[in-house]
């Protein structure tokens, strides 16, 4: 059994037409790092909500770690394995301090003071930002301030991190601060991650991508797969990351998605030229 | 535009004043404000002024920051100084001009007054600096718990005080980037009568409750999403303990309270 199952899942706004999440099926493994992609209104954010009981289906189901998110007594059980990090920072920061807004979590789930405290340290230092740990928030750049929520969720140690585009906000700077904060999570501690965003530079850094159009999945697979057909993509409403346009204006059939590949394949084809 | 309102914000620092326990200090506070009111004379003023002093040489925050919080009330200040000149009744004139008298009686408690109201302010910002609105809350709701058997839900209260003190900074930051935003488009908050001011205020006040309820909105969710349920089962990061330090600093304020109390009695030069 996977670790997220949604099957036949399928979820209605109230007095809304069509379904926001029209009956997917989706498995989602332990460990996994997984980019979201879809144009404004494809249903990104409330399948996200979905994950975590947040909302619960109109039609279908949702098990994590084989726990149906409908069943209401494993509630709790339900948030503190699937964390969540929403788009504005300063909508999810509870306390004036950084050290105790990282606790509320833990606070919430009656962990003893002790095992708070070690928890709170070891989560600012995962993010880098044990420094600040007495600052107040309001004063943390873009950046600081996600990476402060991080560490808020990973003190009440999840097995899987939700991002709601939470690099949607920031300045290039942030957001990489942000990419490289959860990638560290992902490959250290191994926590699942499902990274909803519209930067498709970030997207491609993912081991598997999703994309959904009108609440289904359009397309699901490695970076390279889903990023196969250009006119495809382009024909969802979306971006493709700049290397590949380059190399696609360039008149490269070939899918190259990251900065390194683009360079190395464009000294190829100059070298190519060269010699004729 | 709005400037930094300092006032109900943590000043970060170690001192010993950081450290004590949020309820002694609420309870510190209280003692002081009440001495205040009983400090009637040129001694027991001098007295209270140098134990703010030595307070905010304590408490290791630039003395500066307190002087902020007294610029808004300057008006105020000058207009109970005003009011008192003129009201209270004396019996030593001193100047007399058309059917105003000013005596020694009114211009000596003018000036009470207004040290007053300085060391009121002084001493309560001793408290919102020193202590995080964490703690303050928790203190509060510790101090109220007695509230419960009247069925008040003191937790939750104590939730939306910590949760109010953390969005000042946010809201402001928010208005700012509103006026902003309408002195771009036109809009003149400068100029103009106070009825003509007040009028230009409610665009930036409409878009700023709309967005006020979004965060609302996203708060809650976020909130939830951190397993937030009430206060029952809740534990704390740092929970409350009272020391030898605490019992001690209280003994302090009580002391100088009765220092008040007495210096009231002792006469300089025929003025209190
Ligand atoms: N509160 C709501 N009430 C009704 N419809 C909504 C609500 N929120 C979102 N929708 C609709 O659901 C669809 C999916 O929205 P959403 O999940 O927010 O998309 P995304 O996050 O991908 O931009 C959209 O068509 C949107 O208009
Ligand atoms: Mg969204």
């Amino acid at each position: 059994m996977s670790f997220i199952e949604c099957r036949n899942l399928a979820y209605q706004y109230q007095g809304a037409k069509r379904f926001a999440i029209d009956h997917i099926d989706l498995d989602i493994e332990q460990g996994e790092f997984i980019a979201v992609i879809g144009h404004n209104g494809s249903g990104k954010s409330t399948l996200a909500k979905l994950l975590n009981g947040l909302f619960l289906p109109t039609q279908g189901s949702v098990c994590v770690d084989s726990i149906p998110t409908a069943d209401e007594d494993r509630r709790l059980d339900l948030l503190q394995k699937v964390g969540m990090i929403f788009q504005n920072p300063d909508n999810q920061i509870v306390a004036s301090i950084v050290e105790e807004d990282v606790a509320f979590g833990p606070e919430n789930l009656g962990v003893p003071p002790e095992e708070i405290r070690k928890r709170v340290d070891e989560a600012l230092q995962t993010v880098g930002m044990y420094d600040y740990r007495l600052k107040a928030p309001h004063n943390l750049s873009g950046g600081q301030k996600q990476r402060v929520a991080i560490a808020g969720i990973i003190a009440m140690q999840p097995q899987c991190i939700v991002m709601d585009e939470s690099t949607a906000m920031l300045d290039p700077i942030g957001r990489r601060e942000v990419m490289q904060s959860v990638k560290m999570l992902n490959r250290t501690l191994g926590i699942t991650i499902i990274y909803i965003t519209h930067f498709m530079n970030e997207a491609v850094k993912a081991d598997r991508v999703i994309l959904l159009d009108h609440g289904i999945v359009a397309a699901d697979g490695t970076p390279k797969e889903v990023f196969a057909d250009y006119q495809r993509i382009i024909d969802f409403g979306l971006d493709v990351p700049q290397s590949y346009e380059l190399m696609h204006r360039l008149g490269c059939d070939e899918t190259v998605l990251t900065e390194d590949e683009c360079v190395t394949k464009l000294e190829e084809l100059l070298k190519e030229n060269g010699n004729t | 535009m709005i400037h930094d309102i300092s006032f109900g914000q943590y000043y970060p620092a170690s001192s010993v004043l950081h450290k004590l326990d949020a309820r002694f200090k609420i309870i510190m506070t209280l003692v002081l404000v009440v001495g205040v009111f009983f400090c009637n004379s040129v001694c027991s003023i001098a007295l209270a002024a140098l134990f703010c002093i030595t307070m905010m040489l304590l408490s290791k925050i630039p003395i500066p920051t307190f002087l902020k919080n007294l610029k808004p009330l300057i008006p105020i200040i000058i207009l109970t100084f005003i009011l008192n000149i003129i009201y209270v009744p004396g019996e030593h004139v001193i100047w007399s001009v058309w059917k105003f008298q000013l005596t020694t009686e009114a211009l000596q408690t003018a000036v009470f007054i207004a040290f007053r109201i300085v060391l009121l302010v002084i001493i309560t910002s001793f408290l919102t600096y020193t202590t995080t609105p964490t703690a303050l809350t928790s203190a509060i709701e510790d101090l109220l718990k007695w509230l419960k058997l009247f069925k008040v839900d003191v937790h939750s209260i104590a939730m939306m005080m910590s949760i109010a003190l953390r969005f000042i900074p946010t809201l402001i930051d928010e208005i700012n980037k509103i006026i902003n935003a309408q002195k771009a488009r036109g809009a003149d908050f400068d100029s103009g009568n106070v009825i003509h001011k007040l009028k230009a205020l409610v665009p930036v006040l409409i878009p700023l409750f709309i967005s006020s309820f979004r965060r609302a909105y996203e708060l809650a969710n976020a909130m939830e999403c951190r397993c937030y349920n009430g206060g029952e089962g809740r534990t704390k990061l740092k929970t409350m303990q009272s020391g030898l330090k605490d019992y001690i600093a209280l003994g302090v304020c009580l002391a100088v309270v009765s220092g008040f109390i007495l210096l009231n009695m002792i006469k300089i030069a025929g003025v209190y």
